[in-house]
């Protein structure tokens, strides 16, 4: 699994954060433009991360777009927990299929990959679905843990190295970083 | 950081003894001292970006209300709770804040424990209803009226919202009580009513009219109601039950669930045990895996004193219930039996015939075993050739869930969604002019805090229908999330060192 701490930058920019895979810094996060966020790898590359997506402005939601060159590119779209990679769906603080609901009050928080999702796209979950989307139980494909005062870690197995940045510098802005 | 929870291991509050509670519908859930909920408050790291704010479907500032409860400054708690939800005595109670909602959330959960938010957000509810508070101000009169009907979550937060707007409001509810489910549907163990009957005065006091036992379709036309108001809101609820076909269902003693609860508390407890209705015996099953499934279990327990059994077709890890109730349930007594599906039910002569009026005494069970995943990612039961066996009972609750309250929708004419749901456009309006819909009759079984943020998003629409400002709409995320958020992600955080 690739693994990445993120730790909130205290000194430099309360609003900001590092990212750390290895032991070495390998990018950071900082204030965007109208409430978004900055992320920026050692090589330059460049992503906008902000809460509106498909129009609205809704909680756990990240519009993450490639901002490296002049135009923006969007490269992953996260809502309401949800977010689709490869033609397959994950659920960011999903619960494993065949584990206890009462492991998951003290145990890692997990992303998984859901089988049958019954949708095709994240913009047809609808009004009637949307409040049941809790239910659904997947396999885990990463780990999450640590408060990102104190480094917030994120694992991701290989079928997400591709946006395995983009997933951790998420994790943290959405569920870590106080 | 060094962590000190004021919480009782994973699950989070002091409940009271089992031997003594299951004899009664007394409360479970023991609440905190001042002291205690001073302490746990401060805990709170006061967060730029309080992601327990996110995760409540009312967007209850639950960091203001720490802030001031950890001062002991319990008036300011209340009041800032109490602009988004006018339910917190029964919310701090009802909501399963540690399954997606606020305790969920909270940050401290990686570094200890989460804050106590609903023992907190209860202390302050219970302190208020101890110093009567004034309610929040309604602004002048539009002359706009709106007709609400149902008086359950979603229609009492659409109401106190709409008044609060300056519209004239009446709700018309079909049952003696208001609060649906929150009044006949949640036992008094888990949610006393006088908690709930406090926070509907406080809702009437701001000039709310609620016309009880009246059932709109019957005491008053549809059509009637629609000339004699701006707009209507509907807000039924989720009533009607699962059909199933299971032969002997109609046998005597076999009942639905929600029914029972209904029956128990709809004129309140200590009235039905006056004059209990319902034949349960010493040997009750109760089939389904949800917290109503547990509330019939341990409901049918308090007034048999029984032994009683549920019954759930998958295993124990995939039961939706709500862990800590289940946890109550299992030190109550109730016994559990899963990968077990009814198959048919038997009175004492052998099988039922259809319309036959003897009762039942036996259920013939499948055994179950999980096969491939379902849509939900759980794998699906099937049943065992050759597993079947008998259970002896002498009274079957049914709790397999419940759909949307059809019989407004048939008698209006709405247009339909999934499973009867009212379809409504994301402004909340269904296919008829003027008429809105909100809550678990446009989705489904829900939450009651989830019920409610419907019925607040459904009241926004309508007035800004109403007022005819329909193009300035702002949801209540977006005015919360853009009002000085960097301000406020500066303005955050107390830090400490690593936890050990």
């Amino acid at each position: 699994m690739d693994h990445y701490v993120i730790k909130k930058d205290t000194d430099r920019d309360p609003l900001g954060a590092k990212i750390f895979s290895n032991n070495y810094e390998i990018a950071e996060i900082k204030k965007g433009p109208e409430l978004s966020f900055i992320l920026q790898n050692r090589a330059g590359d460049k992503w906008n991360l902000s809460s509106k997506v498909h129009g609205k402005i809704r909680p756990f939601s990240l519009a993450v777009h490639d901002v490296s060159r002049n135009e923006s590119r969007e490269v992953l779209t996260i809502k309401d927990h949800l977010f689709k990679h490869n033609d397959r769906f994950y659920m960011f603080m999903n619960h494993p299929e065949g584990r206890p609901l009462h492991e998951y009050l003290q145990s890692h928080r997990y992303i998984c990959r859901l089988v049958n999702f019954p949708y095709t796209d994240l913009a047809d979950i609808e009004h009637h679905g949307k409040h049941r989307l809790r239910r659904y139980r997947g396999v885990p494909v990463g780990e999450l843990s640590g408060l990102g005062i104190h480094g917030h870690n994120v694992k991701v197995s290989k079928e997400l190295h591709d946006i395995g940045l983009l997933v951790a510098a998420s994790s943290y802005l959405l569920y870590s970083a106080a | 950081m060094k962590v000190e929870p004021n919480r009782v291991g994973a699950f989070p509050f002091k409940k009271s003894d089992p031997q003594q509670r299951k004899k009664d519908f007394s409360e479970v859930q023991q609440p905190y001292t001042e002291e205690q909920v001073m302490q746990e408050a401060n805990r709170c790291l006061l967060c730029g970006t309080p992601v327990c704010i996110d995760a409540c479907p009312v967007l209850l500032d639950v960091r203001g209300m720490n802030e001031a409860v950890a001062r002991g400054d319990f008036k300011t708690a209340y009041e800032r709770i109490r602009e988004t939800n006018p339910l917190i005595g029964v919310t701090a109670r009802c909501c399963p804040q540690l399954q997606g909602l606020c305790e969920d959330a909270c940050v401290l959960r990686w570094a200890g424990q989460p804050i106590g938010i609903g023992l907190i957000q209860r202390y302050v509810a219970d302190w208020e209803r101890k110093n009567r508070q004034q309610s929040p101000s309604t602004i002048t009169n539009t002359g706009k009226n709106v007709a609400v009907i149902g008086a359950g979550p979603a229609g009492l937060a659409a109401a106190e919202l709409l008044k609060r707007y300056g519209h004239n409001v009446v709700i018309y509810e079909e049952l003696p009580q208001a609060g649906g489910t929150a009044w006949y549907g949640i036992p008094d163990y888990h949610l006393p009513k006088d908690v709930l009957l406090a926070e509907v005065d406080k809702i009437k006091e701001m000039g709310i009219e609620i016309k009880t036992g009246f059932k709109v379709g019957r005491d008053v036309t549809f059509s009637g109601l629609l000339d004699d108001n701006d707009a209507i809101l509907i807000a039924t609820g989720s009533k009607d039950p699962a059909r199933l076909d299971t032969p002997g269902i109609e046998l005597k003693g076999v009942y639905n669930g929600y029914n029972f609860l209904e029956n128990v508390f709809v004129n309140g407890v200590q009235s039905y045990l006056q004059n209990p209705t319902f034949e349960l015996g010493k040997e009750i099953i109760v089939i389904g895996g949800g917290d109503s499934a547990l509330d019939c279990a341990r409901t049918a327990l308090r007034l048999s004193q029984g032994n009683v059994t549920i019954v759930y077709r998958r295993t124990e890890n995939d039961m939706p219930a709500d862990p800590i109730m289940l946890e109550e349930a299992k030190e109550e007594g109730v016994k559990f039996l899963f990968l077990a599906e009814p198959k048919a039910y038997e009175a004492q002569e052998g099988k039922a015939k259809v319309g036959d009026s003897k009762h039942v005494a036996f259920a013939v069970m499948n055994s179950m075993q999980l096969g491939g995943p379902d849509e939900t990612g759980r794998r699906q039961p099937e049943p065992i050739p050759g597993g079947e066996f008998k259970m002896v009972c002498s009274s079957v609750l049914l709790a397999v869930g419940r759909s949307p309250n059809s019989f407004l929708t048939k008698e209006a004419g709405l247009k339909t969604g999934k499973k009867g749901s009212i379809e409504i456009t994301d402004q909340f309006k269904t296919s008829i002019k003027n008429v809105f819909a909100c809550g678990d009759v446009t989705t489904g079984d829900s939450l009651v805090v989830k019920a409610m943020a419907s019925g607040r998003e459904a009241a926004q629409r309508v007035h800004e229908y109403l007022m005819n400002i329909e193009d300035q709409h702002v949801s209540f995320y977006e005015k919360y999330y853009t009002e000085n958020l960097y301000d406020r992600m500066l303005a955050g955080g107390k830090a400490g060192p690593p936890p050990d």
